[in-house]
């Protein structure tokens, strides 16, 4: 589990594993696909494959605008 | 620039009424298609894409084309046709559209053929699995019957989803 | 050919905008009191090089407005017209309208003649005004005149002999004489024997040795009609009826119409005066009203009279690197008839008003620089980096393959990868540092804003700007200019009290405004601070309150202060055409997080705030934190993450049977969910 804040509002994500940390080249997803909701961009890891990066205050605020059907 | 080179071939040939054209086909499902070979950039193999939450579930996900990320369309997924499975002998098209570059996943595809603009007969509305409209129309090769597909504005159509709203309306 | 043009139109542009922006920054420095000359010529030059331009590739718009403001701005840098406050603003709305057509040219959005055309009276109308109040209407030049003819005859020597021969044999040996002691210094040639006793003249720079030079002449001239003095002191002395040195006896050439940037009337030798290169600027100054169209044919284009009844002197050195001035001077003699044109030597007084020195000092800028730099398509420089990024993860995959490798047998296979590691390393920083600009970029434009803001606010800013050269991402420099300017203008709007509440304060009444920018651990920091009356803890609170926002007593000030950025959120009492609205605040804080970085701010009642803007270097490169969900791979980025932690049973309550929603599915897994800490 994941806490992460944005825009002040704290959120924790749900995640299997901790891969590890390390610095990252972001690609656009846009210049060939479109945007995404939820991904700020993508990124090629050290084996090629490709990895999306989160766009954790969109996240936030899905989360968010989910909540009141909720409650 | 490969619009250019199009035009600019068509002008060329144009004067004996229909010109010769390099088409690329492929088979999805029991039908052959065929698509103009100046969109092709490269054809090669199907790699596990990543998946993208929220997509439509003929968006395979994207791949790391050589740094680009490339979004994967699986046309058998789209149109219903063919088995989707993916086996060593996969084939992803790689077309360059409008300066976009997106891959598509076909059965196989088979070769290239010279296909002359007389040839080429308008589809009747009944013909395949695509919407007519992203039909250029019909050719009968030998025994084999082509479907000319005009894959630019397939792919930039609002069904595939794979440019923004935004960008389309450009 | 149409083709050809439009390329260049877009390097116009370019310059063309640089020019602006230059010019304005030069504006507000300029200090009204006691201008420097310097940077007055810079703007001048500035304004003239867009019109000369603009000309040339057919902007009449701009090179109309270029024009009026070139004159105008001509006339200050001669001290004829003292500088006023209301021409600075005039000048910086001439910039705005500039730009404005220089954007419709470019395609985006439409020019607005009407703009155009109000610009230009203004201008004019200030040209006029400024006339009417200047002390001595009648002999204005020659009021100026004089003073600077004495300041001139410090700066160069004229020589006057007279020649033993004549005709072909005469010019060649002058030629021959020029060309020698052009070796050592500069050297024009101002004045031409018509007939074999009439004496010729030439100008040297100040530095020249009279000895030497007499020397030299003495070859050639009859030795007692040899006179060398400073400038103005020949003409006097010389006797040779005019009375003035200036002025020529030969009829005027035509204006030099083969260089397309050179206007205007050479009366003596063109050759002499300036080089027929493209380059080569000719300045006028059209005096208003007073201006007889000469009878010569109109200059190319872009002056409206540019006749000269009056004397016309001086000449640059011709432009040896082809970017040589010419300044001229009309004097503002009533019209004489039009054919008596240079001749016309009526005042003598009005000489000399540039000296050589002044050109030689213009000439050297814009033929410099240019040369560090170059121009490369921003497109070129992100491939690059695409290639450096598969690079590095190509060399990734390499040191993963070979680590399996015994390290012995494969030494220099190790090595070797070892340095290819290093190299691609320092390859990525060097190619990085290519995006990489200096943050004065966007702080250049705040002196605009500010003075512009304060003026219409009715207070008094100074701006103090540190670390200019603290350099980031082009990208970040785009996207970071709007938010920088709202948090400016609200530090200006809401920030710095009205010079009399600062003074019953008993702080000095003129506010500061501080940006400051500097590294910090691989971010970029920039702070806005200003020493106005700070926030207003209880303000903010209660303002939370009638927002329904949830607030408490016990909030620490910082989460106090953050409230100012939420949406709609406004403390100030009346809203003002500036800020106040609360917009802004909140979109301010959300490009920046958007670009990955985050805003603090400090505050202390009655002593300023500080507003911390805190920025990754690279928009390129992220730290990141790649965790597993189902079978993908996701990176979050560093900066959002506050700890991570095993997440065990029992540590997720219900509130109101709404604990986990699904935030984030993903189609193989939905193991990424959001929940409310």
């Amino acid at each position: 589990m994941v806490v992460i804040e944005a825009d002040g509002v704290k959120a924790a994500l749900f995640i299997d594993a901790l891969v590890g940390q390390h610095q990252v080249v972001i690609k656009s997803l846009e210049s060939n696909y479109r945007k995404v909701q939820g991904i700020s961009g993508a990124t090629i890891m050290g084996d090629g494959h490709v990895a999306m990066i989160l766009d954790v205050a969109a996240l936030v605020q899905m989360a968010k605008s989910a909540l009141p059907a909720a409650a | 620039m490969v619009q250019e080179q199009h035009a600019a071939k068509g002008k060329g040939a144009g004067e004996e009424g229909g010109y010769a054209q390099e088409y690329l086909t492929y088979t999805l499902g029991p039908e052959e298609y065929a698509i103009d070979i100046l969109k092709v950039q490269e054809i090669r193999g199907y790699e596990s894409p990543t998946t993208i939450a929220n997509a439509p579930s003929f968006l395979k996900g994207v791949i790391n084309l050589r740094g680009t990320i490339v979004p994967i369309v699986d046309l058998r997924i789209k149109f219903n046709v063919g088995k989707a499975d993916y086996t060593p002998f996969t084939v992803v098209i790689i077309l360059n559209i409008a300066s976009r570059v997106v891959g598509i996943v076909v059965d196989s595809v088979s070769d290239v053929t010279m296909l002359r603009q007389d040839q080429i007969r308008p589809a009747p509305e009944f013909a395949a699995t695509v919407d007519t409209k992203y039909i250029n129309g019909l050719c009968t090769l030998d025994e084999r019957m082509l479907i000319v597909v005009d894959i630019e504005r397939l792919m930039l159509s609002h069904e595939m989803a794979l440019v923004d709203a935004a960008q389309n309306a450009q | 050919m149409s083709i050809d043009m439009s390329q260049f139109y877009q390097v116009f542009f370019e310059e063309a905008q640089e020019h602006l922006d230059g010019m304005e920054s030069l504006l507000l420095e300029l200090d009204l009191g006691d201008p420097d000359p310097e940077q007055l010529n810079a703007i001048f030059r500035a304004a003239h090089s867009i019109k000369g331009s603009a000309g040339t590739f057919g902007f009449t718009d701009l090179a109309e407005v270029t024009h009026v403001l070139e004159n105008l701005l001509d006339r200050i840098r001669k001290g004829e017209l003292a500088l006023r406050p209301e021409m600075i603003d005039a000048f910086l709305d001439a910039g705005d309208v500039l730009k404005h057509l220089l954007a419709a040219h470019r395609g985006d959005g439409e020019a607005d003649h009407s703009q155009v055309a109000a610009m230009c009276k203004r201008l004019s109308e200030l040209t006029v005004s400024a006339s009417a109040s200047a002390p001595a209407i009648p002999g204005q030049g020659q009021v100026a005149g004089p003073a600077i003819a004495a300041t001139g005859s410090a700066e160069a020597l004229e020589v006057s002999f007279v020649l033993d021969l004549d005709g072909e044999a005469a010019a060649k040996a002058v030629e021959n004489i020029v060309a020698e002691l052009g070796q050592h210094w500069t050297v024009e040639v101002i004045a031409r024997a018509t007939a074999a006793d009439d004496p010729w003249r030439l100008r040297i720079a100040a530095d020249a040795d009279p000895e030497i030079v007499r020397g030299m002449l003495e070859f050639v001239a009859r030795s007692d009609s040899i006179r060398i003095g400073p400038t103005g002191s020949i003409a006097a002395t010389a006797g040779d009826g005019d009375g003035a040195y200036g002025f020529f006896d030969e009829p005027p050439a035509a204006p030099k119409t083969e260089a397309d940037e050179s206007w205007g009337l050479f009366s003596d030798e063109p050759k002499a005066a300036v080089a027929p290169v493209d380059d080569s600027y000719g300045f006028f100054v059209d005096l208003p009203a007073s201006v007889a169209v000469a009878a010569v044919p109109p200059a190319p284009s872009l002056d409206t009279a540019p006749g000269s009844a009056g004397g016309i002197t001086l000449s640059a050195q011709a432009g040896s690197e082809g970017e040589g001035f010419g300044f001229f001077v009309d004097v503002p003699t009533p019209a004489a008839t039009p054919a008596a044109s240079a001749t016309v030597s009526s005042e003598p007084a009005v000489a000399p008003t540039e000296k050589p020195g002044a050109a030689k000092r213009a000439a050297p800028k814009p033929a410099g620089g240019g040369e560090t730099s170059i121009r490369v398509d921003v497109d070129k420089v992100d491939q690059l980096i695409n290639l450096i990024g598969e690079l590095v993860i190509t060399q990734a995959m390499l040191a993963q393959s070979a680590s399996t490798l015994d390290p012995v047998e494969f030494e220099r296979l190790h090595n070797g990868l070892a340095q290819l590691e290093r190299n691609t390393r320092d390859m990525q920083e060097s190619v990085m540092s290519i995006r990489m600009m200096p943050i004065s970029v966007v702080f250049s434009r705040f002196p605009r804003v500010v003075r512009d803001l304060a003026q219409k606010l009715g207070k008094q800013i100074e701006l103090k700007t540190i670390g200019e050269g603290t350099e980031l991402d082009k990208s970040l420099i785009e996207r970071i200019s709007d938010p920088l300017t709202h948090l400016v203008r609200n530090s200006l709007d809401h920030g710095v009290e009205m010079p009399a509440d600062r003074v019953a304060k008993g702080k000095s009444p003129i506010g500061t405004i501080t940006l400051k920018a500097y590294h910090q651990s691989g971010n970029i920091v920039i702070e806005v601070g200003d020493d106005g009356a700070g926030l207003n803890r209880e303000k903010i609170l209660s303002k939370a309150r009638e927002k329904g926002l949830a607030v408490h007593d016990q909030m620490t000030d910082g989460e106090v202060w953050l409230l100012i950025f939420e949406a709609g959120f406004s403390t100030a009492d009346v809203v003002t055409e500036v800020s106040g609205r609360g917009v802004g605040m909140d979109v301010v804080k959300r490009n920046i997080t958007a670009m990955g970085g985050r805003v603090e701010i400090e505050s202390m009642t009655g002593i300023g705030t500080r507003m911390t803007v805190r920025l990754p270097l690279t928009l390129a490169i992220l730290d990141g934190m790649s965790v597993a969900a189902g079978k993908e791979t996701y990176i979050i980025p560093l900066g959002y993450v506050i700890e991570s932690l095993q997440a065990e049973r029992g540590m997720i309550k219900s509130v109101s049977g709404c604990t986990r929603f699904s935030g984030f599915p993903t189609p193989s897994s939905d193991s990424i969910r959001a929940s409310w800490w």
